[in-house]
């Protein structure tokens, strides 16, 4: 390879950065070139040197610890976090809550749905045996009428054991 | 740089978020020298590192409970601390083309050059010259030791962009070095 097209991946290299491919071409080339072997070492010692002496300058540096300048920062704010935290609702109560509230007002539209519903039913349903007995054989049907003529008393008998059965129904 | 045993760091991330706070200092003590590093070498301030590195942790502190654990969490505190950085940068600038012009001396904070070992005073120099992305992915990779992938998660942006910074960069280093501090390499031997 030419060393036009060896020159940008030697930077690279010198930092190992570049594929085992990569590495071994380079190498390869680096022997038997002067020039490219005088470039590649200076990137190296560059580097070298830049990291040693910024390292150097990053450890002077963080001797001094951040933790006791915070501290005081960091406890007012887990205060302040906490109150707030016991002054407002859950998390999952604030969806809790409105799901809470739809139920209760579909129970109650069905609720009200069915209690206009429920007077009829509920005269019905004494009368409704009464009017299948009254269809069957061997069932007779005796009407007493009384001073409310909003009331009659009707008795039913059974003819088989002679059992009894009252009823009071609207007329 | 030796990166903090994961299991250990997701249950002390665990009960930082549940609000304990020797969780929060064990994660402070491991990653604050880091902090201050990257935020020291981006800046070039020392004071300013230690604002930054305060900042970080404070938003940190605020902030844990929207990390996600998918994510590499140095990553993510990298992130924080570039970004710190460049906020501060920004309004650096802003304070230094101010202050430049009207008392015409030095800003506050940056020690003087031959305060410093020579050395120090070249590399500052040197690294001032590049452009704030080409820095912070410089001192990623050679002092913090990231990989390229990871710079590219700190820095939002893709692989490709992270290793034209990091090859602009050591070209410029070089050539410089070449041709203005031949001595800063002299005495250095490093086999091909």
């Amino acid at each position: 390879m030419k060393c036009k097209s060896i020159e940008p991946w030697l930077s690279a290299f010198a930092a190992d950065e570049l594929s085992i491919i990569k590495r071994w071409v380079i190498r390869f080339h680096v022997k038997r070139c002067k020039s490219c072997c005088e470039e590649l070492s200076l990137y190296q010692k560059t580097r070298a040197q830049v990291r040693r002496v910024l390292q150097n300058k990053a450890r002077e540096l963080s001797q001094e610890a951040v933790w006791p300048q915070i501290v005081a920062r960091v406890e007012i704010m887990q205060k302040s976090q906490d109150r707030r935290e016991s002054q407002t609702v859950p998390k999952i109560w604030k969806k809790a809550i409105p799901a809470l509230a739809g139920v209760i007002v579909l129970l109650l539209s069905l609720w009200i749905h069915h209690a206009k519903q429920a007077p009829d039913q509920e005269i019905l349903k004494p009368v409704l045996p009464l009017v299948e007995d009254f269809y069957k054989p061997g069932v007779t049907m005796m009407t007493f009428e009384t001073d409310d003529p909003s009331i009659s008393i009707v008795w039913f008998f059974k003819d088989e054991d002679s059992n009894q059965k009252n009823t009071n129904g609207g007329a | 740089m030796k990166k903090p045993d994961t299991e250990s760091e997701h249950s002390l991330i665990r009960r930082a978020k549940r609000g304990d706070v020797q969780a929060f200092q064990a994660l402070v003590k491991a990653y604050e020298k880091r902090v201050l590093g990257v935020a020291y070498h981006v800046t070039g301030d020392p004071e300013a590192a230690r604002d930054i590195a305060q900042d970080v942790f404070i938003r940190l502190f605020r902030f844990l409970s929207s990390y996600k654990t998918h994510k590499r969490f140095f990553t993510w505190l990298y992130r924080i601390t570039v970004n710190v950085s460049y906020d501060y940068l920004k309004r650096e600038r802003r304070f230094r083309a101010v202050s430049l012009e009207e008392l015409n001396h030095e800003p506050a904070g940056y020690l003087k050059h031959s305060e410093r070992s020579e050395m120090e005073g070249i590399v500052d120099e040197l690294l001032d010259m590049l452009s704030t992305p080409q820095k912070t992915a410089f001192i990623l990779r050679e002092v913090e030791g990231l990989s390229c992938k990871e710079i590219a998660k700190v820095m939002n942006c893709p692989n490709g962009t992270v290793r034209s910074y990091l090859f602009y960069a050591r070209k410029y280093l070089k050539e410089k070095i070449r041709t203005q501090y031949p001595e800063f390499i002299e005495g250095c031997h490093h086999e091909v």
